[in-house]
């Protein structure tokens, strides 16, 4: 539909000290968010909790979620200005990918998957799928 | 590092093990003087620092990044 469309990256973390659940409602809301303004998802890479590097809103650890997407420029600021509001995101980035970025993009998610196969085959519990 | 180290294409800010190793014990992007890179290449690693830094991935001041 739209006429320029570009592929963007946003980065997210959320407070983690709101339960499992609660963190999981958010996450989907963004994403059903995004893909509501007509946006392609691309993938929504969830890292899971860590611990930051210092400290935000007087939180230690933050809940990081990375996600892709193809979509018109426009979107962006509806979106920033939603993600500002939300208490419960300490730190979001927002980053148009140029062609370089998309080829790195590619490479490392081709790696990603790799590894999950490969933890996958593995008898021990896959730490990336459960959530 | 076994291998001689090419200088990617792109620096993500995401790949802090990357990015540490051109950051001093307080935290600090090293000088061109010291890393040796291209210059292309310590300014994009200078924009992947600052963005690191901004989703708390590395400190902005550490004491002592272990």
């Amino acid at each position: 539909m739209a006429t320029n469309e570009n592929t963007y990256e946003l980065s997210y973390i959320v407070n983690s000290v709101i339960s499992d659940e609660q963190v999981k409602n958010l996450v989907s809301r963004v994403t059903t968010y995004v893909s509501e303004t007509g946006a392609e998802i691309l993938e929504v890479d969830e890292w899971g909790a860590r611990r930051l590097s210092y400290p935000i809103q007087k939180k230690r650890n933050g809940y990081y979620v990375n996600m892709y997407f193809r979509s018109s420029g426009t979107i962006i600021t509806r979106l920033e200005r939603a993600l500002e509001i939300n208490d419960n995101i300490l730190r979001y980035m927002t980053l148009r990918m140029d062609a370089k970025m998309i080829r790195h993009y590619e490479e490392s998610r081709a790696r990603r998957v790799e590894e999950a196969a490969a933890a996958e085959a593995e008898p021990e519990p896959a730490t990336e799928t459960d959530k | 590092m076994n291998s001689p180290f090419r200088e990617p294409e792109y620096v993500d800010y995401k790949d802090t093990e990357l990015l540490k190793r051109y950051l001093n014990e307080q935290g600090k992007i090293l000088p061109r003087r010291i890393t040796n890179v291209s210059a292309k290449f310590q300014r994009q690693l200078t924009r992947a620092v600052k963005r690191a830094r901004h989703m708390a991935m590395i400190p902005f001041v550490a004491d002592s990044l272990k």
